[in-house]
């Protein structure tokens, strides 16, 4: 057999040939016992390299990639200036802007998060309302819970973390029918934020208070009123959870 | 493969946005690691070659052109990480010219099978350029074509890389009593 013959006859094997190409294929294998023996040996080896199964890769490699990579930020450095992008915020305007920093100066003050008078502290962008879902955790190292509230057309995650080591907290509402409104915390000491319209990351250490609000998206396409969660240390996934608008 | 997609995906990675970092991320961090690890046949090895992989690629998302498919430009740079890696190793000489350590890392119940492990020394035994066609081929599935695009060679030089390769292989198998 010629090298062209040998190429039909891989390419045949590898199932590359089109329609003329197979029936040139085919001419060979009816004439030539030597091109069938080398089909036909081709075919027993594309099935032994078959038969081994794709592996998984390590589970915290997710993690190391995604940590490691540094995305440009979505706005500017501070963030002050992160909410001046947030269309949320300015759709409330200077009032709105105005009622974040007294939300943080207040919880810089030192409240108790889960005891705040939500009316009191932001007045027109949040509100406490009805508990709709809960997630608590415990590992080693790091305990947490996260509730989901809504009252009219607003809701909050209240985040409660405490943590020996730095953890990571990845938030995306893109499923869930919300878009981010606002973001305030008890101490300023987020590591790394970053928000999106629909997902918040951070990155922090120690005792976090802190919630986001969001309000209803109405450009949002076939929302499953799902908000997932997932806390990471050392690029390895803690707990993950999926927390509902819907009861 | 998505390119649409992983078009949209990569938009709003320059914009940012973690959450398309993730999904891309998730979308090829599999098949990356398995031609890293066919390539290089230790688990350890594969998983940073993975991670070197990604940081390159949004490195240079700035470079990258949307002409091609977000796959083919992935796929290319790991090879290319992969066989950095090789030549490390060999220049190190901790494990021989290009010897497979068996049963490494979290796969070792997987790579401890006898099929695997056949396979693993049969693809140890072939060049690099070799190997690299065959692992596209064989374990990543993809077609001369994207190959070709992959590895940026001419999609006759991937046949012929693949003939030779095969009879490579097939005499290392051969030669491990597996009967072709």
């Amino acid at each position: 057999m010629n090298n062209e013959q040998l190429q039909l006859i891989q390419a045949g094997a590898d199932g590359e040939l089109d329609a003329a190409g197979q029936a040139e294929l085919d001419a060979l294998l009816e004439h030539s016992a030597a091109a069938r023996e080398q089909h036909e040996t081709l075919l027993r080896l594309n099935a032994f390299l078959g038969q081994v199964p794709s592996l998984d890769p390590p589970e915290s490699l997710h993690g190391r990639i995604v940590g490691a990579i540094k995305l440009p930020k979505p706005a500017g450095g501070g963030l002050a200036e992160r909410f001046n992008f947030m269309p949320g915020l300015l759709r409330y305007g200077f009032a709105a802007g105005l009622a974040v920093v007294v939300t943080m100066a207040v919880y810089q003050g030192g409240s108790q998060l889960n005891g705040v008078d939500y009316d009191k502290l932001v007045g027109t962008i949040s509100a406490r309302g009805a508990e709709l879902d809960r997630f608590d955790f415990s590992e080693p190292g790091v305990q947490g819970s996260v509730r989901l509230l809504e009252r009219g057309d607003q809701f909050a995650l209240e985040f409660d973390l405490d943590a020996e080591g730095p953890v990571r907290f990845d938030v995306n509402f893109s499923q869930s029918g919300l878009r981010f409104d606002a973001f305030a915390q008890a101490d300023l000491n987020l590591d790394e934020m970053s928000l999106t319209k629909n997902s918040l990351v951070g990155r922090t250490a120690g005792s976090q208070r802190f919630v986001v609000l969001m309000r209803p998206d109405a450009s949002a396409d076939a929302p499953n009123g799902q908000i997932s969660l997932e806390f990471f240390q050392a690029d390895a996934s803690l707990a993950r959870t999926l927390l509902t608008t819907r009861p | 493969m998505h390119k649409d997609h992983d078009l949209a995906l990569i938009e709003d990675c320059k914009k940012g946005d973690q959450q398309a970092l993730a999904s891309l991320v998730r979308r090829y961090e599999r098949p990356v690691y398995n031609v890293a690890y066919r390539m290089l046949g230790t688990a350890d090895e594969a998983a940073d070659v993975s991670q070197t992989t990604f940081l390159k690629a949004f490195e240079n998302l700035n470079r990258y052109n949307p002409e091609y498919k977000f796959f083919s430009w992935i796929y290319r740079i790991a090879v290319n990480e992969s066989i950095n890696q090789l030549n490390r190793r060999k220049r190190l000489g901790e494990l021989g010219d290009d010897e497979v350590a068996p049963g490494e890392g979290p796969d070792e119940s997987v790579d401890t099978d006898k099929l695997s492990v056949q396979i693993q020394a049969a693809l140890a035994a072939l060049s690099e350029d070799h190997r690299a066609v065959v692992v596209l081929r064989h374990f990543s599935e993809h077609s001369y074509r994207d190959i070709a695009m992959m590895l940026q060679i001419p999609e006759k030089t991937v046949k012929s890389r693949l003939f030779s390769a095969r009879k490579a292989m097939k005499v290392q198998l051969e030669g491990k009593g597996v009967s072709l």
